[in-house]
């Protein structure tokens, strides 16, 4: 580790770190309004076609017996999925004073919000009826009628709701500090917008204290919740008796699965990011390392999930549940576990080597290999299992409608959209916190804790 | 704290709250009973339940024989205001003393409704001895029949818990 | 009676009604009250009448039961009271409904302008200008009016007769494409009759069809199932219990052929040679009974160039397949050999059989006072000749629609096109009404009087349910007001109209009856008709039958062509019923299409790929459709349905498939064809994923030694786990529904399916929405073929309805967020609509997959949605929908009893399906009571039940029993 020290930029003062994240919220050029104009056309094509698909009916999409869940629910998990890395990295990493966090957590956080906004959405717009769709909440009315809390959907409900209120709390708290900076040099209508979210911040020792108290403490709930939510969203299918689905490892798998897939796309997103506002100093090959080795660890995790899988299904013999992971590697949709399997347990392989972890462009190639993967994985559980069922005369396979591909378009344009001007306006980068880890360095290393880091 | 952010924050607190309370107000529930409804002729039960005593089920003939109670036939009507002797009603006698009445008809106007998928009937509920006031209110004392509850699910099912009565969806739902 | 409601009120109740049944969820409901004028005591509005009357969908002639809600038929039901339907009906009497409320249907007289297009007429027009044609005709000369109809019935027969005459014409012609004119022939030359027999098949212990597919088309389908379902019933014979064995001779595996313990496959028109073959076993065991009284020297004549061995070889046949056969028919105490193909031959062949085997009389009965038969093709040719010959000036055309069945050979549409003046009287225009210069809308007989006579000893009675759709007539009626205007006297025709006239028959039949007249007419109308039995008429078997029944050498041809009468459109007249299309044919499974059924090794040798459209030829033209690969029709043959193929018959009928009635040359239903593919694909819509079970035991099997040994098959017996509950299990302390299910009585009819359709309101979503997964049928049929190498311990199909199982741990409950999906008190699985959210998790759930979701928002086209059934709601777009063991129909009985305050009697409750199986393979019940019909057939069928997907442990309330397969080698 001590090697790892030297990695670290020690250079930029206090005010070289203000300086390089309050440019990065300087007035914005043509080529990102013409990127947030592309991405609001994306997502209106998704929000019109959501809107006709209310009107008509899911006649719209592909769907029909017996793959009923398709798309829509794959997008969802996925999208849970992604939003974990950020409470993983913000909370977990937090309390266990992982130093390479600092830099990246806030990109991760947001990131975390905006995905549980655009999953939330999914359960939504699969709905058959969505305009009832709080009739998942328990509310008093007068029919008396309450939601059902063995459905593992009531769960998923709950779990979804308390994530974003904790993850969005977690993440606005740490903004605080760093909102209240940039208050400082702001004018006009951001000044305004930047005094509101301050919450009236004047950087008193008093407010340090509570601040950093509360932080403390909603590291400590949203911790619990990484684990959670992802188990919560896995038994919507463990619960259910499915060939397929109908398995105990799920939990784990999938929050395996979720940090993997999370962790994957903030690299994808910060690759990027750290080139297009010239913050390479911050973000360093050595937090792109560091994340790369959570990726190639998930990475390997899951691969034993799907090995495990198969060789229970193998023991337990059961023909039923045997027919189906048969069709699920060689039948009309093997393609796709092939595609799963190439994306996931091979290609991130490559990540053992040194030299691919700390060099931007075939990481960043990897995690887009990553992000497909898991996305096909979610949609072989989910619409394979589906499709071969019990009922061997019921067996039918699932067409792709423009629908439900142009809102799974729009739900990643609505998310980019969101990251795209955050990045912009908020401080994506935590100064507080870059600057309390460049501090305690400096102190470790007059100390002589080489090791510290 | 300056005031700016208060002033801020309380009008965003009021605009939800309003926004609340405007859509619990506006929100439409088509299936309530209706206390505007006017009838084509001006028909009294007070004067019919209440004065002269006549059963509700003499005009109401179906209610403990089918899904709806039904409506009272003219001839019904005309079974007493025929004869002079009770002051014919010439709306509803005319009818009968010239034979125009291919092009007669009442149309009463519903003050009670229930939507496709409630399956009332009235049937049991006649024949288990409830009232017919029970639901439609005292209309013996009505000149113009007003509803007295709101016929809602909860209004049932307190009903169904205290007699007893059965708690399947199935019974009312299909 | 149905004159319960003023037409005025009729139509305000309809509107009114129908617009509450017709809104799903939030949609304004009707504001108004219309009371009745003066009440009728018959009627209690939200309460259902029914109403006898006879079906005339087909020749058969069941007596069914029509519900009545304000004035509306909603659903046709047996009729409990009638010898031939006893309480059941078939697919095509539930979707009679459709004929009544169809869109298409003709609403007033239309008369054809310059240039061929129609317009409306009124009613004097029209009538003035059809009597002007009659009486110009008429003095043009003798013969020069002429009628053609189907089976119309003893009185509206006798108004055609009438009329005719008033016009000075006899040429009268019942047309029925596919009538047995073969077999009516035959019963001429061997017995001296001029009309057809009909079966026992319940009295008989073996069963040979030479192409007879009574489980489908053939005669009378809803008797000869119920009958079939007894003869399959294992009973004592010889000291143990055996299985009646049953055999079907013909060139495709049909319905029939497919719950026949064999199938022989044989090339078309072998079927006699394989007849006689049969014989010559008889008489080489000595099996002929003497007592028959036939002339066994020349029986031998007859026979000798068809022993087993010769015929085998000349026919393919394997000569065990024949002798098994002839020894299960000799050495049975009856038996029963139906004829179903064209070739006389065949018949005669038969009819020996069964005359020297003495079971004339026994399965087969000739009675007399039979209805009078329907015109022979010599008739019919003799009237197409004259057509041709510009003989005809006016030709009234009142069902059969010639145009689009009639033998290309007659070349109809030319002799049609001399005649002056063509009238069509119908409800549907169809291809004939099309060619017609004058369209005249007749009444449904839902909504008229009218009687029927589908065989000796029973009289059908038809009256009106309910008020017209449109400003229709009924035909009598109008032949008769036209009679009159030509100079027909009063005391020929002393009759106002049809209703009067029937009256009239029937007074007659009252006088022979005995008795007062209106007690008896009562007692018709109740009854849907007037029965009796009839005594066997004693018929002997003419020897000269033995000179006439040389099968005729036949040009072999490499490729024959069968056009197959389809089970749901017959003829054709079916296929405009939006029920019938939807509903996936039994054996094929497919589905708003026609296909070509062809053995694998034919396809390869023409080059064909599944699916690919085939061209055939024939001498008389070529249709195209998509190949249906199957191994079940004999390789050499290709087999067509028919009844599809329309261009004028309405929008559910137009455009779809191919007509291979218009193919065939003469009367035979089949010839030598070409056969070639297109090269392009059209694809079949089915609703079936495979032909396998993979083994799963969805439809389970016991052989009838293992069932007489009472060894329950242990491959088939999955041992459940120690039942385990998570939530505590449920109580019912009244009622516990439940249902068991014959595998080995269900034929897979799909008449619970039609029942289905109709009572629950079930949308139909058409063929796209078909092949995407979204039909909404609440029950199906579920139809496998054993695997190639298990074949011998199988039934030749197994097939069995899966609906809703109701489950005591019901996997779609507790995933339900909503509650939406709930358990009853009575074991019932509810869904309720009107709570649901749509998240479809219940149906990902369910193992049965028995679950519908409303993709969209259903329609009908109007006035279809006037049948629509007030007591069930219409689901809108985005619930789930289920099977609910018809809970309008429990909580109706349950309220009733609970007003008389009685307990629920066993079998008062009956399921739309339940009621409809014409083969009674469902039974309704509560398994609370053990002594109730359901739980006692599950009793008595200890070693026989089952239950789908037991391993499992779902706890399913629909028990299965067995289905029953001969040991093979055994006869």
């Amino acid at each position: 580790m001590a090697a790892a020290v030297k990695d670290i930029n020690l250079d930029p003062t206090f005010a070289d770190i203000d300086r390089s994240v309050r440019a990065i919220l300087n007035p914005p050029g043509i080529a990102y309004w013409l990127w947030i104009a592309f991405l609001v056309a994306l997502t209106l094509l998704g929000a019109g076609l959501w809107t006709n698909q209310i009107y008509n009916g899911l006649q719209v999409t592909g769907l029909g017996d017996p793959v009923m869940w398709a798309v829509y629910i794959t997008n969802f998990v996925f999208w849970v999925g992604i939003a974990h890395s950020g409470t993983l990295i913000s909370a977990i990493l937090y309390l266990f004073r992982t130093r390479w966090r600092t830099a990246v957590y806030r990109a991760a956080e947001t990131m975390t919000i905006f995905a549980v906004a655009t999953a939330g959405l999914f359960p939504v717009i699969h709905l058959g009826r969505p305009w009832f769709f709080y009739w998942l909440a328990p509310y008093p009315n007068e029919r008396y009628l309450q939601p059902d809390f063995r459905s593992p959907l009531t769960w998923d409900f709950f779990a979804i709701s308390t994530y974003l209120t904790i993850s969005a709390l977690f993440w606005f708290t740490g903004l605080v500090p760093d909102v209240a900076n940039v208050r400082e040099v702001a004018t006009g209508w951001r000044k305004r917008m930047y005094t509101i979210l301050a919450l009236g911040w004047q950087g008193s020792d008093r407010q340090w204290r509570h601040f950093s108290m509360a932080y403390l403490l909603l590291a400590g709930l949203a911790t619990p919740l990484v684990l959670s939510v992802h188990s919560v969203v896995s038994w919507d299918f463990a619960m259910a008796q499915l060939p397929g689905w109908h398995s105990t490892i799920f939990a784990p798998y999938f929050v395996a699965g979720a940090i993997f897939s999370g962790v994957a796309l903030v690299l994808t997103l910060l690759i990027p990011m750290r080139w297009i506002m010239g913050i390479e100093d911050l973000i360093t090959p050595w937090h792109l390392d560091n994340l790369a080795k959570v990726v190639l660890l998930t990475s390997l995790i899951i691969s034993y999930s799907y090995a495990v899988e198969s060789f229970v299904t193998w023991y337990s013999h059961d023909p039923i549940e045997q027919m189906t992971f048969h069709m699920r590697y060689f039948g009309p949709w093997g393609w796709m576990f092939w595609v799963m399997v190439a994306c996931n347990c091979v290609i991130p392989l490559a990540l053992f080597s040194p030299r691919i972890r700390t060099s931007p462009v075939p990481l960043f190639i990897v995690t887009i290999f990553v992000n497909i993967g898991m996305w096909f994985e979610r949609f072989v559980i989910i619409a394979g299992s589906l499709a071969t069922n019990f009922e061997p005369s019921q067996w039918r396979f699932w067409h792709p409608s423009f629908t439900e591909m142009g809102i799974t378009v729009g739900a990643f344009a609505w998310f980019l959209l969101l990251f795209s001007l955050f990045a912009r306006y908020m401080p994506v980068i935590s100064m507080t916190e870059l600057k309390e880890g460049i501090v305690w360095l400096k102190q470790a290393l007059r100390q002589g804790y080489a090791d510290a880091a | 704290m300056n005031l700016n952010l208060n002033r801020t924050l309380l009008t965003l607190a009021l605009l939800t709250f309003a926004g609340g309370v405007s859509v619990i107000l506006f929100s439409q529930r088509p299936w309530a009973p209706r206390y505007d409804v006017q009838q084509p002729i001006p028909f009294s039960h007070r004067i019919h339940a209440g004065v002269n005593k006549i059963p509700c089920q003499y005009c109401h003939e179906y209610a403990r024989r089918s899904v709806t109670s039904g409506v009272p036939p003219v001839q019904r009507c005309v079974g007493c205001h025929g004869s002079q002797k009770t002051g014919g009603l010439l709306p509803v006698t005319r009818p009968w003393t010239d034979h125009t009445q291919s092009n007669f008809e009442i149309r009463w106007n519903r003050v009670y409704t229930l939507p496709d998928f409630v399956k009332f009937t009235h049937r049991p509920h006649i024949n288990a001895g409830v009232a017919c006031q029970t639901c439609h209110g005292p209309v013996e004392t009505m000149d113009r029949v007003q509803p007295v509850h709101e016929i809602n699910m909860g209004f049932c099912i307190d009903c169904h818990t205290k007699r007893g009565a059965t708690q399947d969806c199935y019974i009312c739902h299909h | 009676m149905s004159e319960g409601l003023s037409r005025r009120s009729f139509i305000k109740l309809a509107a009114t009604a129908g617009a509450a049944a017709a809104v799903p969820g939030c949609e304004p409901a009707a504001r108004h009250l219309i009371p009745y004028v003066v009440p009728d005591e018959n009627v209690i509005p939200g309460m259902p009448t029914f109403y006898a009357s006879v079906c005339t969908e087909c020749p058969a002639g069941c007596g069914i039961v029509a519900r009545v809600r304000e004035g509306r038929a909603i659903k046709l039901e047996g009729n409990p009271a009638d010898p031939i339907s006893d309480g059941s009906i078939c697919a095509r009497g539930q979707a009679g409904l459709q004929e009544l409320y169809n869109p298409d249907r003709l609403s007033r007289p239309q008369r054809r302008g310059q240039g061929g297009a129609f317009t409306a007429a009124s009613w004097d027009e029209a009538i003035k200008n059809f009597n002007d044609r009659l009486a110009a005709a008429a003095k043009a000369g003798k013969d020069r009016v002429a009628f053609i109809s189907g089976p119309l019935g003893p009185t509206q027969t006798k108004i055609a007769r009438l009329w005719l005459a008033a016009y000075g014409s006899g040429r009268m012609v019942t047309y029925e494409r596919l009538a047995d004119h073969a077999a009516r022939a035959a019963s001429k030359t061997c017995f001296g009759r001029d009309d057809l027999p009909f079966y026992r098949i319940d009295k008989a212990d073996a069963l040979i069809s030479f192409g007879a597919d009574f489980l489908s088309t053939w005669g009378s389908p809803v008797e000869y199932h119920r009958q079939y379902a007894q003869f399959r019933t294992p009973r004592e014979r010889r000291g143990q219990l055996s299985l009646a064995r049953a055999t079907y001779v013909g060139p495709a595996m049909t319905m029939t052929a497919a719950k026949c313990d064999e199938w022989i496959a044989v090339s078309p028109g072998d079927e006699a040679a394989i007849a006689l073959s049969v014989l010559s076993v008889l008489l080489k065991q000595g099996w002929v009974s003497s007592k028959s009284g036939v002339d066994v020297d020349a029986l031998r004549k007859l026979t000798a160039d068809f022993e087993v061995a010769t015929v085998a070889q000349r026919t393919g046949v394997p000569a065990d397949a024949i002798t098994r056969m002839a020894e299960s028919f000799g050495q049975s105490e009856s038996a029963v050999a139906l004829a179903g193909t064209d070739d006389p031959v065949l018949h005669n062949a038969v009819a020996i059989l069964n005359a020297v085997t003495g079971n004339v009389g026994k399965t087969v009965i000739f009675a007399d006072g039979g209805p009078e038969p329907v015109s022979s093709p010599q008739e019919i040719e003799a009237l197409v000749k004259a057509m041709a010959g510009s003989e005809i000036d006016v030709l009234v055309v009142a069902g059969g629609n010639p145009v689009y069945s009639m033998p290309a050979g007659q070349k109809f549409n030319e002799a049609l096109a001399k005649v002056g003046f063509v009238v069509w009287m119908g409800t549907v225009p169809d291809e004939t009404a099309a060619a017609a210069h004058l369209q005249l809308p007749t009444d449904h007989p839902l909504e008229t009087w009218h009687d029927t006579h589908p065989r000796a000893g029973v009289r059908g009675l038809g009256q009106p349910v309910m008020q017209r759709v449109y400003d229709t007539k009924p035909l009598g009626d109008l032949l008769l007001a036209s009679a009159r205007a030509g100079g027909a006297k009063t005391e020929q025709a002393p009759w106002e109209g049809q209703a009067d006239a029937v009256n009239a028959t029937w007074q007659e039949l009252g006088a022979k009856a005995g008795g007062k007249f209106d007690d008896f007419w009562e007692k018709a109308r109740r009854d849907g008709g007037y029965f009796e039995e009839v005594r066997p008429a004693a018929v002997s078997l003419d020897s000269k039958v033995f000179g006439a029944t040389a099968p005729a050498e036949r040009p072999a041809s490499p490729l024959t062509l069968v056009a197959a009468p389809h089970i749901f459109f017959y003829d054709g007249r079916g296929a405009n019923k939006p029920w019938l299309q939807e509903i996936p044919e039994p054996l094929a499974q497919v589905v708003w299409d026609s296909w070509v059924q062809i053995h694998p090794n034919t396809a390869r040798g023409l080059g064909v790929s599944p699916n690919g459209i085939v061209e055939l030829t024939t001498a008389a033209g070529s249709i195209a459709a998509s190949a249906l690969f199957s191994e079940h029709i004999r390789p050499g043959v290709v087999a067509v349905p028919t009844g599809q193929g329309h261009t004028a018959y309405g929008r559910y009928a137009n455009g779809k498939g191919a007509n291979v009635l218009s193919v065939l040359p003469g009367w035979e239903r089949a010839v030598a064809v070409k056969a070639r593919p297109t090269g392009d694909v059209r694809k079949l819509v089915t609703v079936l994923y495979g032909d396998s079970q993979m083994e799963r035991g969805i439809v389970q099997t016991i052989s009838i030694d293992d069932l007489a040994k009472g060894i329950v098959p242990p491959s088939d017996e999955p041992k459940p786990p120690q039942p385990y509950e998570f939530y505590a299990p449920f109580e019912y302390p009244k009622h516990k529904w439940g249902m068991t299910v014959d595998a080995n009585a269900c034929t897979g009819c799909s008449a619970c399916v039609a029942a289905c359709y109709a009572e629950n309101n079930l949308n139909v979503v058409g063929k796209d929405y078909v092949d995407r997964g979204r039909v909404m049928s609440w029950i199906r049929v579920e139809r496998y073929f054993p695997p190639k190498d298990k074949a011998d311990e199988a039934p030749l199909m197994q097939v069995a309805p899966m609906l809703c199982q109701q489950c005591d741990r019901a996997p779609c409950e507790p995933v339900c967020p909503v509650f939406a999906s709930a358990h009853t008190n009575e074991g019932l699985n509810q869904q309720i609509y009107n709570r649901c959210v749509g998240t479809r998790y219940c149906n990902n759930n369910c193992p049965y997959k028995v679950r519908r979701f409303n993709w969209s928002l259903p329609e009908w086209d109007e006035p279809l949605h006037l049948q629509l059934n007030p007591d069930v709601a219409v689901r809108g777009a985005g619930v789930m929908e289920k099977c609910s063991f018809c809970i309008q129909r429990i909580t109706h009985a349950e309220i009733t009893a609970l007003i008389e305050k009685r307990p629920v009697r066993d079998g008062e409750i009956q399921p739309a399906c339940v009621q409809a199986c014409p083969s009674k393979a469902m039974t309704f019940g509560d398994e609370n009571d053990p002594q109730s019909a359901m739980m006692q057939r599950r009793v008595k069928n200890k070693v026989r039940r089952y239950l789908v997907l037991e391993e499992i442990n779902v706890g399913p309330n629909v028990t299965y029993l067995r289905d029953i397969y001969q040991t093979k080698g055994k006869a």
